[in-house]
């Protein structure tokens, strides 16, 4: 479950005044779930690349000629 | 091209030798029948569309969802995917056990997938209404929904034993088939358009204008059960048709079907639209006026704020205000650009649009194509009754 595993950041009060400062050009009024969404969207940033091909060469080509057969490709 | 959702895209067609093993076997297994729209989902865990999941949800997963709109490992996901069942369909079944699912097909039994059963759980139907919904409101047609569902939920992986092809198999594309399309055709930024209605000039300037700074359109429309009155499936295919004929580029504009029902969740079906967009290959989800809203239940704009919480969604929602046609402009234009006060506009509204058609009339061509007019009055029944 998610609440056990919450843990505590203990974050600068410069950089909260910073956060605070930043926070009031987003509809965000909570600094907690501000942090949280900066803190997700950096990982998910961190995380794009090395992903695998969703498919192999040999799917490819059998896939191509569906798509030909039935025109979305000439 | 841009990750699936999760990284990997969910892969759960078993294998020619396992199928044969299984299907040879079959009435071995416990048996439960689902109805088309699980079978529906069956597909989409299957071949990816709903990546990551690999099946339905587990009570843990589903709370997940409930309270915080993320899967257990933080991922956004914001609508349950879950099979409901009875206590008369689970008295000899528990978990670890297997059992096939069986659906109807040209009056025979049809296997759809072997199910690895993980949990069986009670639920909290408000919860559930209230999480998904925002409301308990019985007027509303998911609450009331959930109202009519079983008392228990079975979660655990699933793997297609037989495809239930659908009513436009020509239409119907896998995530790994898009994705090679979009390379295919070179296109490195996709946007996806999501519909349940035949396209009227508002539809089309909007994806248009998203068109005009990306490289392809994938028009996506909800292909599955929706309310009384809504219009046709086919209604909506033939006027999409009709239109890119006459109207689109072939090499930048494709159309495809995403099979599924509608939930009428407004934001929280937006990220759920967005995710299987993703699934498929797209960069970018056209979010419109009242995305996935019915009534007056969500704010026009709700499903734009809710993007907001999810920074780390992976695809880029591109927020379109509705069009309209303003006659000191004597264009085609939207409240971005348009300075004119509203007694110069009209609306484009599928409200009126439909009533026309009940009604016998003709849509104004200022409002809807004269072809694709022409092909919703072709179809006998446009609409679902």
């Amino acid at each position: 479950m998610r609440q056990e595993e919450d843990f505590t950041v203990t974050i600068p009060k410069s950089l909260v005044k910073k956060l605070r400062a930043t926070m009031k050009n987003t509809n965000f009024t909570s600094l907690t779930q501000y942090v949280i969404s900066l803190i997700r969207k950096a990982i998910a940033e961190s995380e794009v690349t090395g992903v695998e091909e969703a498919y192999t060469e040999k799917e490819e080509e059998i896939i191509k000629k569906r798509l030909k057969d039935l025109g979305y490709i000439d | 091209m841009i990750p699936p959702h999760g990284g990997r895209l969910t892969n759960r067609v078993l294998k020619d030798s396992e199928l044969d093993r299984i299907l040879s076997g079959s009435s071995e297994f416990p048996q439960i029948f689902i109805d088309d729209p699980y079978v529906k989902v069956v597909k989409n865990v299957s071949f990816g569309v709903y990546s990551p999941l690999e099946g339905f949800m587990v009570n843990n997963e589903l709370i997940n969802v409930l309270k915080f709109g993320r899967l257990e490992n933080d991922l956004p996901w914001t609508i349950p995917i879950i099979l409901d069942v009875e206590e008369k369909q689970i008295q000899n079944l528990n978990p670890g056990d297997q059992v096939i699912l069986l659906s109807k097909y040209q009056n025979k039994d049809f296997p759809v997938a072997l199910m690895d059963i993980e949990e069986i759980y009670k639920y909290n139907k408000k919860e559930f209404a209230q999480n998904v919904y925002s409301t308990l409101d019985p007027s509303h047609l998911g609450v009331n929904k959930v109202k009519s569902m079983k008392e228990y939920l079975m979660g655990g992986k699933i793997n297609l034993l037989k495809e239930k092809l659908s009513a436009f198999p020509k239409y119907t594309l896998k995530p790994k088939e898009t994705r090679v399309l979009f390379k295919t055709k070179g296109w490195r930024s996709i946007v996806g358009f999501q519909t349940r209605n035949p396209p009227h000039l508002g539809h089309e300037y909007i994806q248009k204008t998203a068109l005009t700074f990306i490289d392809g359109l994938f028009i996506n429309p909800v292909i599955g059960q929706k309310k009384v009155g809504d219009f046709s499936d086919e209604v909506i295919m033939k006027s999409y048709e009709v239109l890119l004929e006459h109207y689109y580029l072939k090499e930048n504009a494709v159309l495809s079907i995403f099979e599924t029902e509608m939930h009428y969740a407004g934001p929280k079906e937006a990220i759920f639209h967005a995710i299987a967009r993703k699934n498929f290959g797209c960069t970018h989800i056209i979010i419109g006026r009242d995305h996935a809203g019915v009534g007056n239940f969500y704010h026009p704009y709700a499903a734009h704020e809710i993007f907001d919480d999810y920074p780390d969604l992976g695809i880029q929602p591109l927020f379109l205000k509705s069009f309209f046609r303003c006659r000191k402009c004597g264009a085609i234009v939207n409240e971005k650009i348009c300075p004119h006060d509203s007694k110069y506009h009209s609306n484009f509204s599928g409200t009126k649009i439909r009533e026309s058609f009940v009604a016998g009339k003709r849509p104004s061509p200022d409002f809807m194509r004269p072809e694709v007019v022409d092909a919703i009055l072709k179809n006998p029944h446009p609409f679902v009754e």
